[in-house]
């Protein structure tokens, strides 16, 4: 660490002496440079008292009061907040209900459109289950189904065409 | 930290509103006389506490609880008095030359109690006459006792920055607390 061509500690190096910035063995060269510079020493005084009238500032400090007023302050904004957010919520569930509402009705008319759509090519369709129901009412009522009939018919004809 | 601190920040960061009321019990004094000396005004530090212990509460989440609060806190505050110093110009405040003749005198005696107190008034004037960037590197090296290296690294400023704004604050705060010295005096310690 040079001290430059005038061969005084410079401001900078003073301020990182103080503050405990410098290294070991550039505090020491410092500390040895002043024993014999008399016009460093007093820069050096100098700076220090500086340091030592900041470093000595009284802090403020708040009264009893104050901080008594400020956790019922800070406190009292703490419930504001959670008075809030509870409306929040409140709110977004009401909005929810609807929302929820639709939703379970669109599923059920997309459930509805899915199996209209596939219900041919599928075994447990609705129209699979429709057409074996009425196969079903059909044979109970005695009509019978439209390919019975049909059945029934070539069946006749056999009889009719046998002796 | 103790395990007092670390048991009300766990309760704090549950919900708990009293713990963290006795949190705020317990820093308000630092809180308040970091914010002061950041802005300046007796009202100012007050109202910083507010939002601060506010800001405090709802970032307590993600405050690791193992860690000291304080720290954190003073962190919390500075950033919140540097955006309010930013936010508004700075207002030199002219020292006075009567506390500053008496910052010069180093005289003991019956007076010494009453000129100590008119020259931390001068050195306090001295320091809100600083511009932002200035003043809180003061604050935080000589106030909060951090390295170069820390405020550097909380301020998001290059090392090379931070240590440039301490010595120019520095010699300004020299400048307005010596007017009285004799010129020429020095001129080896500033030869650059």
């Amino acid at each position: 660490m040079p001290f430059r061509d005038s061969g005084h500690i410079p401001d900078d190096v003073w301020q990182q002496f103080w503050d405990g910035e410098l290294s070991e063995a550039e505090a020491a060269r410092v500390t040895a440079h002043q024993a014999v510079c008399p016009a460093c020493r007093q820069a050096g005084g100098e700076w220090q008292q500086l340091f030592s009238a900041v470093d000595s500032l009284p802090d403020e400090h708040p009264s009893a009061a104050e901080t008594t007023a400020l956790v019922g302050h800070v406190g009292a904004r703490i419930r504001r907040q959670r008075r809030w957010h509870g409306l929040a919520a409140l709110l977004a569930a009401i909005a929810f209900v609807p929302l929820l509402l639709e939703a379970v009705a669109r599923s059920a008319s997309l459930w509805q459109w899915l199996t209209g759509r596939l219900g041919g090519s599928i075994w447990f369709s609705g129209d699979s289950v429709r057409c074996a129901n009425r196969l079903r009412r059909d044979r109970r009522s005695g009509s019978g189904s439209r390919g019975e009939r049909r059945h029934d018919r070539r069946g006749d004809g056999a009889k009719r065409g046998n002796p | 930290m103790s395990t007092d601190e670390q048991t009300l920040v766990r309760r704090s960061q549950a919900g708990d509103e009293a713990a963290f009321g006795k949190l705020v019990e317990r820093y308000h004094g630092r809180m308040y006389a970091v914010l002061y000396r950041l802005l300046g005004e007796r009202e100012d530090a007050r109202d910083g506490c507010q939002e601060v212990f506010w800001r405090a509460w709802q970032g307590l989440r993600q405050f690791d609880a193992d860690r000291p609060l304080q720290p954190w806190l003073d962190r919390i505050a500075t950033n919140y008095a540097y955006d309010r110093l930013r936010q508004r110009r700075s207002r030199p405040q002219p020292t006075s030359d009567e506390a500053l003749a008496h910052l010069a005198d180093e005289r003991a005696g019956p007076e010494a109690g009453l000129l100590q107190q008119e020259a931390a008034t001068a050195v306090g004037d001295a320091i809100r006459g600083l511009a932002a960037e200035y003043r809180i590197v003061i604050v935080m090296r000589h106030q909060r006792g951090l390295t170069y290296q820390e405020i550097a690294a909380e301020l998001g400023w290059p090392l090379s920055l931070v240590k440039n704004r301490l010595m120019r604050a520095r010699r300004m705060l020299r400048a307005q607390l010596d007017p009285i010295r004799p010129q020429g005096r020095h001129e080896h310690a500033v030869q650059r």
